[in-house]
């Protein structure tokens, strides 16, 4: 057979009429009207990885058509026909007869996403000599590992590590108010977000979307779900409280999910049709496009769908096109059709891209259990406006097997992610060589769609500030007002300009205050408005990069009341019986009264209310030898003293 | 209705556990099975048990101890010795399974001071607190009296005859004693007066320190101050109404001096407040922070009764406390009031509570004692992990110690907040990855999940028929719900519900994987001597733990 090795960017660029990737001929012509994007859109663009999880059988998944008759003979009782109203779906007819597959035929909703050429199915993906432990296969693909390099910590958190330095310290600011990666549908956070030291780039949320979001933080796990109705329950309320409200993303991501829609016109599917088998993966993914539409500015979701590690019972004894595998990829199409629905109804599908993954494939041949075992080799499908559609790379040889397991790889994983970050997110080589995918970079494959490849112009640089506060406080006694703000790190930051608004809506600058150029470690910044307005007024704060583009944080609110004055009066005065003081002192702890007569004697002494208003004491005199006596009133903040003369 | 009806029958493991998280800082799984085989009555008659005394604290800078006859000029600081007497007060916990830390530690939150004294004199107090264990609290507050830490802490050494000082009188009455009633008039806290303030603080002239500790309490052979005749006001103090107008008789040597003391201790605790004051204080200690007037009626007065009528005595009230069917929530059968796992575990009861269990080493005080005492308790113990999770052993912010033992409402929710919530969880990375977080620098101990799983004493091994289908007794680790079980029956105050179980295993350590998968992956480690993954889930599973909900109580 005639093996083509896999597409490299730069070959497909110079075979520039793409019908050898075989894209049809009318999305080819809606790609031509050529759409450019500006820096800022690549930096708010999205990935969503969609996790396999078990091991998928990629053999029933996109059956080589050219091979069917050894096919059918490796896969006696689990093999998909090639006939009937059941039979696999020929992906994709143009394309010459070795590279042609079959989709499993519950996948009619991915063979129409196909037709719009928003898929690209890349064949033979795993990595020299994969490990065939769930455990081991798993960790390996989401921490960039193979059999020999074993990292520990997650290529997705790597290169967050690199967009966001110094996280979690600093974050969530007024740039980027969400998590930076998000998981759905587990109750943990996989190793894949994590960065080197440990740190956690992204959170778990866990529970059924649209109620009650748990949030799984970098530290502390999933919280129990239903608490005994004693002290125990009560104690144990306490402290998920105290951990929610510890978790600074929480209302940011409730508040952006309520503010988010799914479009109306588009309906997730919830159950394979005719069972109760539950769609697992739909809710997921209609909670990020509900997320993404509410204005989330998260980069990386990880969705996961279970139950792919298919040992026994993958199809059903007498039918092999229904059964466990079946459902599963009914569930897999369907959601990520109706996933891509959502986003175009709602304009968002310019920035979302979608790429499958599982950590192994399996054999080529069937066992006895009407399953199959762990193998290698399986292919990724990619999803998306931006995806450039099409087959990546060939069929697999099924009469050149490495025992019962498929060999011949032509994609490592890492490629396809390192295409994606490079030219999907806008990932720098040196974003990928922190990524530790520094020796895939430039050997991107033919994945993204040339008018939404990000250029070496918009790839993107570390986050330029990473401020972790700004706040306007009144001092001097309402004289003036202080302003203060910090960042865990700068990049490229000229300066700020404080900017001040007597209503919220007009802001004048005030001051200018210079930046600390690129800096990683802390800073704090001071400033004092001295002609500060009366009543309410609002400052904000504008971050200026040295080439001139700017940023503004989140305004803040200062309140400064009219000063108070002390007063303290005695009446009638002289007097011979009793008096009053009226009162009013403007500190925050009682007053204390103290009457000395003209010798300094501590005559009578006693607390009163605070009080701001004016206030009224008596005073009972009726006992005290006639003189002079000072009444003096004092609090924290100021002391006053007035004469009382006593006949 | 709660009661103080004996307990029957055995603990099990279940209220074994409450009984040592209640009743220690820390202790191991062979603590817990031991303690399960016995009933309420036998498990507490030998918690309540008095470890022969440790040799005194060495300082690493003269490698002999300061304690006996105070620090000189090759002593390390008095800060840093501070800190060497409180490690080596915590190690303690760690040889021992005794109630004995817990009093002291209960004695200290009470009879407070802080590392303003010299750690000579706290070492002093340790031992009167560890000789008044489970003694008498009214000969104790006799003591403390002369105590030179407290002369130190509350400004006893500076009262004179003429000028009297108010601090320890005041404190004695409000904090250590009979506690302080509602205000009835100016200066009348229905309990006493300030009249009886000053009355006290003019008994209270004339007492001083003695650095060189050659003053010995032949009770107690601990040394004390000592009197200074010339500053002591010998005239006669007149107390108010509230101490029904008791005169206690001015004396003018040395001994009447000491007499004045016993009989304003005599007067103080024949008031029925005190022994319910301090009755109130243990329980919150020991069982929970808010008393009904349910608990108050049937146990608090109960109690002081107990109290009252054996001279004050701990040991009565504890044995009583401890063996009563109310503790182990078993006087009724209204769930909505019980009360096991229902406190909020210290930092101090969190660390060494986790070091003990899962076996987290000290550095060997006699390989290296600058690592032990400096290194690990001073620099890494005490400082950074105790410090960041909200507490200071040893050195509260004020004279009423540690603001969860006894501030309305919250009580022991005071021991968390957004930071120090965040700060415990990162415990259990600190443990695994040896480091102290978030510098990452040298944690001078570590976790090693592999070896605390391996390890026979501490996670049984399974006895069944494995997931191939084979009976026989398999490494506990092998079994992931034997594994799982082994960790939470142990570890969290109750046993969780199905699902809540199902998060540590099948989220947790199994990834949602199979527990063949898992028994796959231990065989593969075992062949291949490889533990990589096996270590990688494991640490996630004890991580997830230690960073739940449930761990932070007890």
């Amino acid at each position: 057979m005639k093996r083509r090795s896999f597409i490299q960017r730069s070959l497909a660029l110079a075979a520039a009429p793409m019908m050898l990737n075989g894209i049809p001929i009318r999305s080819m012509a809606s790609s031509l009207s050529t759409q450019a994007f500006t820096c800022e859109e690549i930096a708010d663009r999205v990935l969503v990885l969609v996790q396999l999880h078990g091991g998928n059988d990629g053999l029933n998944t996109i059956v080589p058509i050219d091979q069917f008759s050894t096919y059918a003979t490796l896969r006696p009782n689990i093999g998909l026909p090639d006939t009937g109203s059941r039979r696999v779906i020929n992906l994709d007819a143009t394309l010459p007869l070795a590279d042609q597959v079959g989709l499993h035929p519950e996948m009619t909703a991915i063979k129409s996403l196909y037709d719009q050429g928003l898929v690209n199915v890349i064949q033979g993906v795993s990595y020299p000599n994969n490990n065939k432990s769930h455990f081991k296969a798993k960790d390996d693909w989401m921490t960039g590992s193979d059999n020999t390099l074993n990292h520990d910590s997650g290529w997705v958190g790597r290169y967050l590590d690199y967009r966001y330095p110094n996280f979690p310290s600093g974050y969530p600011n007024a740039q980027l108010p969400d998590p930076l990666g998000l998981e759905l549908g587990s109750n943990s956070i996989s190793l894949g977000f994590h960065q080197d030291n440990g740190t956690a780039m992204g959170l778990a949320l866990s529970g059924d979307p649209g109620t009650f979001f748990n949030l799984v933080s970098g530290v502390g796990g999933l919280p129990p779900s239903s608490l005994p109705a004693s002290h125990y329950g009560t104690r144990l309320r306490y402290v998920m409280d105290i951990e929610a409200n510890g978790n600074a993303y929480a209302q940011r991501i409730n508040s952006v999910y309520a503010l988010g829609t799914n479009a109306s016109s588009v309906t997730y599917p919830t159950v394979y049709p005719g069972t109760t088998n539950k769609n697992e993966l739909a809710p997921q993914l209609q909670t990020v496009a509900r997320l993404i539409s509410g204005g989330s500015k998260t980069r990386v979701y990880l969705v996961r769908l279970t139950g792919f590690d298919t040992h026994v019972a993958q199809t059903d004894t007498t039918d092999p096109t229904i059964g466990t595998h079946a459902v599963l990829l009914h569930h897999l199409s369907e959601a990520v059709k109706a996933f891509q629905d959502d986003l175009v109804a709602q304009g968002l599908e310019d920035r979302v891209m979608t790429a499958t993954f599982s950590e192994f494939g399996r054999r080529a041949a069937e066992n006895g259990s009407t399953g199959t075992d762990h193998g290698t080799l399986a292919p990724m499908i990619i999803f998306g406006k931006g995806v450039s559609g099409g087959v990546t790379g060939t069929n697999v040889d099924l009469s050149n097997l490495n025992g019962n397991n498929l060999q011949g790889l032509q994609n490592d994983y890492r490629q396809v992610f390192t295409t994606l970050l490079q030219d999907w997110l806008g990932a720098s080589s040196t974003a990928l060589q922190h990524t530790q995918f520094g020796s895939f970079v430039n050997q991107q494959l033919q994945l993204v769609n040339s008018n939404y490849t990000a250029t070496a112009t918009c790839y993107q640089m570390p986050f330029p500030i990473g401020l972790k506060y700004f706040t306007a406080t009144p001092v001097k006694g309402g004289n003036a007002v202080q302003l203060d703000w910090g960042s865990s790190s700068e990049y490229n930051n000229k300066g700020f300009t404080i900017e001040r608004s007597a209503d919220g809506e007009e802001f004048d600058p005030i001051a200018e205050v210079e930046g600390a150029g690129t800096k990683h470690t802390a800073s704090a910044y001071q400033l004092l408005d001295h002609e500060p307005i009366t009543g309410k007024s609002y400052y904000r704060l504008k971050q200026t990069d040295f080439n001139g583009t700017f940023t503004y944080f989140d305004t803040v609110e200062v309140l400064i009341e009219k000063k108070l004055e002390t007063v303290v009066e005695v009446y009638p005065n002289p007097t011979d019986a009793s008096a009053k003081i009226d009162y009013r002192m403007t500190g925050n702890e009682r007053p204390e009264l103290q009457v000395r007569d003209n010798l300094g004697r501590l005559i009578h002494h006693t607390l009163l209310p605070i009080s701001k208003d004016l206030q009224t004491h008596p005073l009972d005199v009726s006992e005290w030898a006639p003189g002079l006596y000072f009444i003096r009133i004092s609090d924290e903040e100021d002391a006053k003293t007035v004469k009382l003369v006593v006949r | 209705m709660a009661s103080l009806a004996p307990h029957s029958g055995n603990l099990g493991t279940r209220l074994a556990a409450h009984l040592l998280r209640r009743l220690t800082f820390g202790f191991t799984r062979a603590d817990v099975d031991t303690y399960a085989g016995m009933t309420a009555d036998q498990a507490v008659d030998a918690l309540l048990n008095t470890p022969s005394a440790l040799p005194p604290p060495l300082d690493p800078a003269t490698n002999a101890t300061w304690v006996i006859n105070g620090p000189t000029a090759s002593n390390s600081s008095s800060s840093r010795l501070y800190k060497y007497l409180t490690g080596w007060w915590v190690d303690e916990c760690f040889h021992t399974t005794s109630a004995i830390q817990r009093m002291v530690f209960f004695l200290h939150s009470i009879l407070t001071s802080d590392d303003g004294i010299q750690s000579t004199n706290l070492y002093n107090q340790l031992l009167l607190f560890r000789h008044f264990a489970y003694g008498s609290y009214k000969d104790l507050v006799q003591k403390i009296c002369m105590d030179n830490g407290m002369l130190d802490y509350l400004d006893g050494r500076k009262s004179k005859k003429n000028n009297p000082t108010e601090n320890f009188p005041r404190e004695l009455l409000e904090l250590f004693t009979i506690g302080k009633g509602a205000q009835i008039s100016p200066g009348n806290y229905t309990t006493y007066t300030e009249s009886d303030i000053q009355e006290a603080s003019r008994l209270f002239t004339g007492f001083r320190q003695d650095l060189s500790y050659s003053t010995i309490d032949p009770d107690t052979n601990i040394p004390m101050g000592k009197t200074l005749l010339s500053q002591h006001d010998d005239t006669n103090k007149t107390f108010s109404s509230a101490f029904q107008g008791t005169i206690i008789a001015g004396k003018n040597t040395a001994t009447g001096m000491l007499e004045e003391i016993e009989d304003f201790v005599d007067m103080v605790f024949d008031q029925g407040a005190t022994a319910k004051n301090i009755m109130r204080k243990l329980y919150r200690y020991l069982v929970h922070a808010h008393i009904t007037p349910e608990i108050e009626s049937d146990i608090i007065a109960p109690l002081a009764n107990t109290f009252a009528n054996n001279n004050y005595e701990f040991m009565p009230v504890l044995k009583k406390l401890l063996k009563s069917q109310h503790f182990y929530d078993a006087d009724d059968t209204d769930g909505s009031d019980e009360t096991i796992g229902a406190m909020i575990k210290s930092p101090l009861q969190l660390l060494i509570g986790t070091m003990k269990y899962f076996d987290i080493p000290v550095p060997d005080p006699a390989v290296d004692l600058y690592k032990h005492y400096h290194n690990f308790y001073r620099n890494v113990f005490l400082r950074h992990m105790c410090e960041l999770g909200g507490i200071d052993p040893f050195n509260p912010d004020d004279v009423s110690g540690y603001a969860a033992h006894f501030q309305e409402p919250g009580y022991d929710e005071l021991w968390l907040n957004e930071t120090t919530l965040n700060y415990r969880y990162l415990y259990a990375d600190m443990f695994i990855q040896g480091k102290k977080l978030p510098s990452n620098n040298n944690l001078y101990t570590e976790l090693d999940v592999m070896t605390f799983v391996n390890n026979q004493s501490i996670i049984k091994p399974f006895v069944g028929v494995d997931y191939n289908g084979l009976p026989g007794t398999f490494s506990g680790g092998r079994i992931a719900p034997h594994l799982v079980d082994e960790l939470l029956t142990y570890l969290l105050p109750e046993a969780p519900i199905s699902s809540r179980r199902s998060y540590f295993l099948d989220d947790l350590l199994l990834d949602t994987f199979t527990p063949l998968n898992w028994q796959n992956e231990w065989d593969s480690y075992i062949s291949t001597g490889n533990d990589a993954i096996v270590r990688r889930q494991i640490e996630k599973l004890i991580r997830g733990i230690l960073q739940s909900p449930e761990y932070q109580l007890f």
